[in-house]
């Protein structure tokens, strides 16, 4: 059997003419012609870069949550950009500035800072960074001490709602009308507003707005006793928290549900083990103020069950010192004392003398400073 | 028209011409011939089809970079080449290739027992060659070579010494050789092997991308430091303007203290204490003096370590000198590429293919509240 004999190649396709070829060379000549690479962009001056690189350093420790170094980062950029005039990055920073001292605790100096901000938006015609300024003052002014109602600046900003067309500034707005109704007890208007909110962020497509939101309507709902519906709210919120990986929230939706499930008198080891989870995650991230919440929940939700509640009683003496130093630091000595005292309370219940000498202390120190 | 239709004049005259070109052929001819031979004899001399060429072979790890043909070298001479390069079977234990290769006259003579063959690279394009040692280098005698007999014959030679552990295996080896019906391969030369230049500089360029975020972890450290160290000046500056009014202070102390009637001299020194203060200055002086003999000891020790470091640091500006092509061909191919990709992100076609910068403009920050109000 002989192989196969191989196929001759096959001749090659004849040369095209170059008769149709024209067309494609104009086309290349105009392409080449009319389109022109872009140049490179002009270099940016070294002291704006200069002041743009703090501002990112800063960004990013705020975002960090280091508040301390945030603070001086946001004051070395707002002096930056005053020194450029570069009055709109200066509010922005001011701006900044302040959400640092907020979580610092230094919330008259907080005030002042949104304030100095929203006067220079005001005057540069920045609308949606003056109504950030107000919004953050509205969040600001219940934890002044004493309060502040923010009640009349969000009636001066209602009647400026019309205008305001950025969509997450709206709902953000909505939002925190409806807290303040529940605040005042106003919760079928509450609900109202806040599902509207929720509508508003749903619309603008921000994640971090509906599980806030949604977070508040199981609040709304929880205070109109319909737990099972604030049961719900709060298990979505959970999921959107979690989604988004906010520890704060997601430490929130627990100790949303645990709360609900006291308040129900409903399976109160569930209540028990989201409380103490709440309570973990708020001591995680260093929430001191938060996680003495959660665990003045807990110790009532151990009171009902009967089980023994020393335990609670030692971390509930050990936030509050801890809080009562957060608030020395900040200053703010009344709040220092009244943690203080609740310290020493607290010690004398469970016959920690160390801590209550330390509690007496710091009362000593916070009645006189 | 045949010859002899010509006049006597016409072929008395083209016979002329016939002897010119006849003469001409002949001179080309031999011309040609000689150039010929020339060729031939320049060739064999090249080649060296001549002198006598003794076998070697050896075993390397890879066939890569090597042909039949190509020159092995001796101390920078063409000393002969590959003839043969074949894989050994496959159940080997030792290397997987052999090359057997030529050695021509005279330079068998350098070649020695503990002569080793260096495969080294030739150029970035994977090729490679074989270079043979001169014998010797390991401060033995010679053991074994190719040489001479006194009848002028070419023998395969052993050092007869008896101390010399390595002869009797040579012998051996030599009778089995005459006595086998294997092909005669000559003496076997171990080689040292480098991996291709191509391979390493591969490994090279892996090693220098494993350690480029090592390097901008550094940058970022640096930056880092420097900030801190602008944040450490500027409160040291801060310092020095508080020390100011100090330093003003302590200038009037001192114009006080040189005033012969204020002085601290005056107050502190009593006339009897000017005495033992004297002793205790010579004491200091001889004291002063020993330490200068130690210093100028010291200071020659350090002279001579200075000179050990100014040796160490010439050397590294040698090595750095003779890499210094590479490494700036290296970061000029970074430049361009960076320029190149710069320009690809410029370029109207393929801007979109980018994604867009990233450093957008800072906004207010600001989250929304959630929890009990």
């Amino acid at each position: 059997m002989t192989p196969p004999t191989p196929h001759p190649p096959a001749p090659l396709p004849p040369c095209k003419t170059s008769k149709g070829e024209p067309w494609l060379a104009a086309l290349l000549v105009t392409m080449i012609l009319g389109c022109r690479t872009a140049p490179p962009p002009p270099p940016v001056p070294a002291a704006r870069q200069q002041a743009q690189l703090i501002a990112q350093s800063a960004l990013a420790l705020s975002q960090q949550a280091n508040w301390t170094a945030a603070e001086r980062e946001w004051a070395r950029a707002a002096d930056r950009f005053a020194a450029l005039n570069d009055r709109v990055q200066e509010a922005v920073a001011l701006h900044n500035l302040a959400q640092a001292q907020r979580q610092l605790g230094r919330l008259l100096s907080a005030r002042d800072q949104f304030e100095r901000a929203a006067r220079i938006n005001q005057s540069t015609g920045q609308t949606n960074a003056w109504w950030r300024n107000q919004l953050a003052l509205v969040q600001l002014e219940p934890d002044l001490d004493p309060p502040v109602s923010p009640a009349p600046r969000l009636d001066a900003l209602s009647s400026l709602l019309p205008a305001l067309t950025d969509p997450r500034l709206r709902g953000l707005f909505l939002n925190d009308l409806g807290r303040q109704q529940l605040r005042q007890g106003e919760i079928p208007a509450a609900e109202a507003t806040i599902r509207l909110a929720l509508e508003t962020f749903r619309a603008a497509a921000w994640p971090a707005g509906v599980a806030a939101a949604t977070a508040n309507l199981a609040d709304t709902q929880l205070a109109q006793n319909q737990f099972e519906p604030a049961y719900a709210s709060w298990t979505t919120a959970l999921r959107l928290f979690e989604q988004a990986a906010d520890l704060q929230g997601i430490a929130l939706a627990m100790e949303g549900l645990g709360r609900t499930r006291l308040a129900e008198a409903r399976n109160l080891p569930q209540a028990e083990d989201w409380l103490r989870r709440a309570a973990r995650g708020y001591h995680h991230i260093h929430r001191t103020l938060d996680r003495i919440r959660v665990l003045e929940s807990l110790f009532l939700c151990l009171q009902q069950q009967q089980h023994p509640i020393v335990f609670v009683q030692q971390e509930l003496a050990e936030a509050h010192e801890s809080a009562a130093a957060f608030w020395e630091a900040a200053e703010s000595h009344p709040r220092a004392l009244r943690h203080w005292q609740a310290a020493a309370s607290l010690s004398s219940d469970i016959s920690d003398a160390a801590a209550l000498d330390r509690a007496q202390a710091g009362i000593q120190r916070c009645s006189n400073p | 028209m045949a010859l002899q239709d010509l006049t006597p004049q016409l072929r008395t005259r083209l016979s002329r011409v016939e002897r010119i070109v006849g003469v001409f052929v002949i001179l080309a001819a031999m011309l040609m011939m000689a150039g010929f031979i020339y060729y031939l004899y320049a060739t064999a001399q090249r080649k060296g089809w001549f002198v006598t060429k003794v076998t070697y072979h050896t075993f390397v790890d890879s066939a890569a970079g090597f042909l039949v043909g190509n020159p092995v070298r001796l101390m920078g001479f063409t000393a002969g080449e590959i003839t043969k390069i074949l894989p050994e079977p496959p159940e080997t234990y030792y290397r997987n290739v052999y090359i057997e290769f030529v050695v021509r006259e005279p330079y068998f003579g350098y070649l020695w027992t503990d002569s080793r063959v260096r495969v080294a690279s030739a150029d970035f394009l994977g090729n490679r060659f074989l270079e043979v040692t001169k014998g010797g280098a390991s401060g033995k005698r010679v053991q074994a070579t190719y040489r001479y007999n006194a009848s002028g014959e070419l023998e395969m030679w052993v050092d007869p010494d008896p101390e010399n552990n390595i002869a009797g295996n040579v012998f051996q080896r030599i009778s089995e050789l005459k006595s086998g019906t294997n092909e005669f391969k000559g003496y076997w030369l171990i080689a040292d092997e480098s991996p291709p230049l191509t391979d390493r500089l591969q490994t090279m360029v892996t090693n220098f991308s494993q350690a480029l975020p090592a390097v901008f972890a550094l940058t970022n450290s640096i930056n880092n430091t420097l900030s801190n160290s602008s944040r450490t000046l500027v409160r040291l500056e801060q310092i020095l303007e508080n020390l100011q009014p100090a330093v003003t202070n302590a200038v009037v102390i001192t114009d006080h203290l040189t005033n012969p009637h204020g002085s601290l001299g005056q107050w502190l020194i009593p006339t009897q204490i000017h005495a033992r203060i004297e002793t205790a200055l010579v004491s200091a002086d001889s004291t002063v003096r020993t330490a200068e003999t130690n210093l100028q000891a010291l200071s020659f020790n350090i002279n001579r370590s200075l000179d050990s470091i100014a040796g160490i640091t010439r050397n590294l500006r040698q090595q750095v000198e003779a890499n210094s092509l590479l490494l700036t061909e290296l970061s000029q191919l970074l430049i361009d590429a960076d320029d190149f990709v710069q320009g690809l992100k410029r370029n109207w076609l393929l801007k979109s293919a980018f994604a867009p910068a990233t450093n957008a403009p800072i906004e207010s920050l600001l989250e929304p509240a959630a929890g009990r109000p």
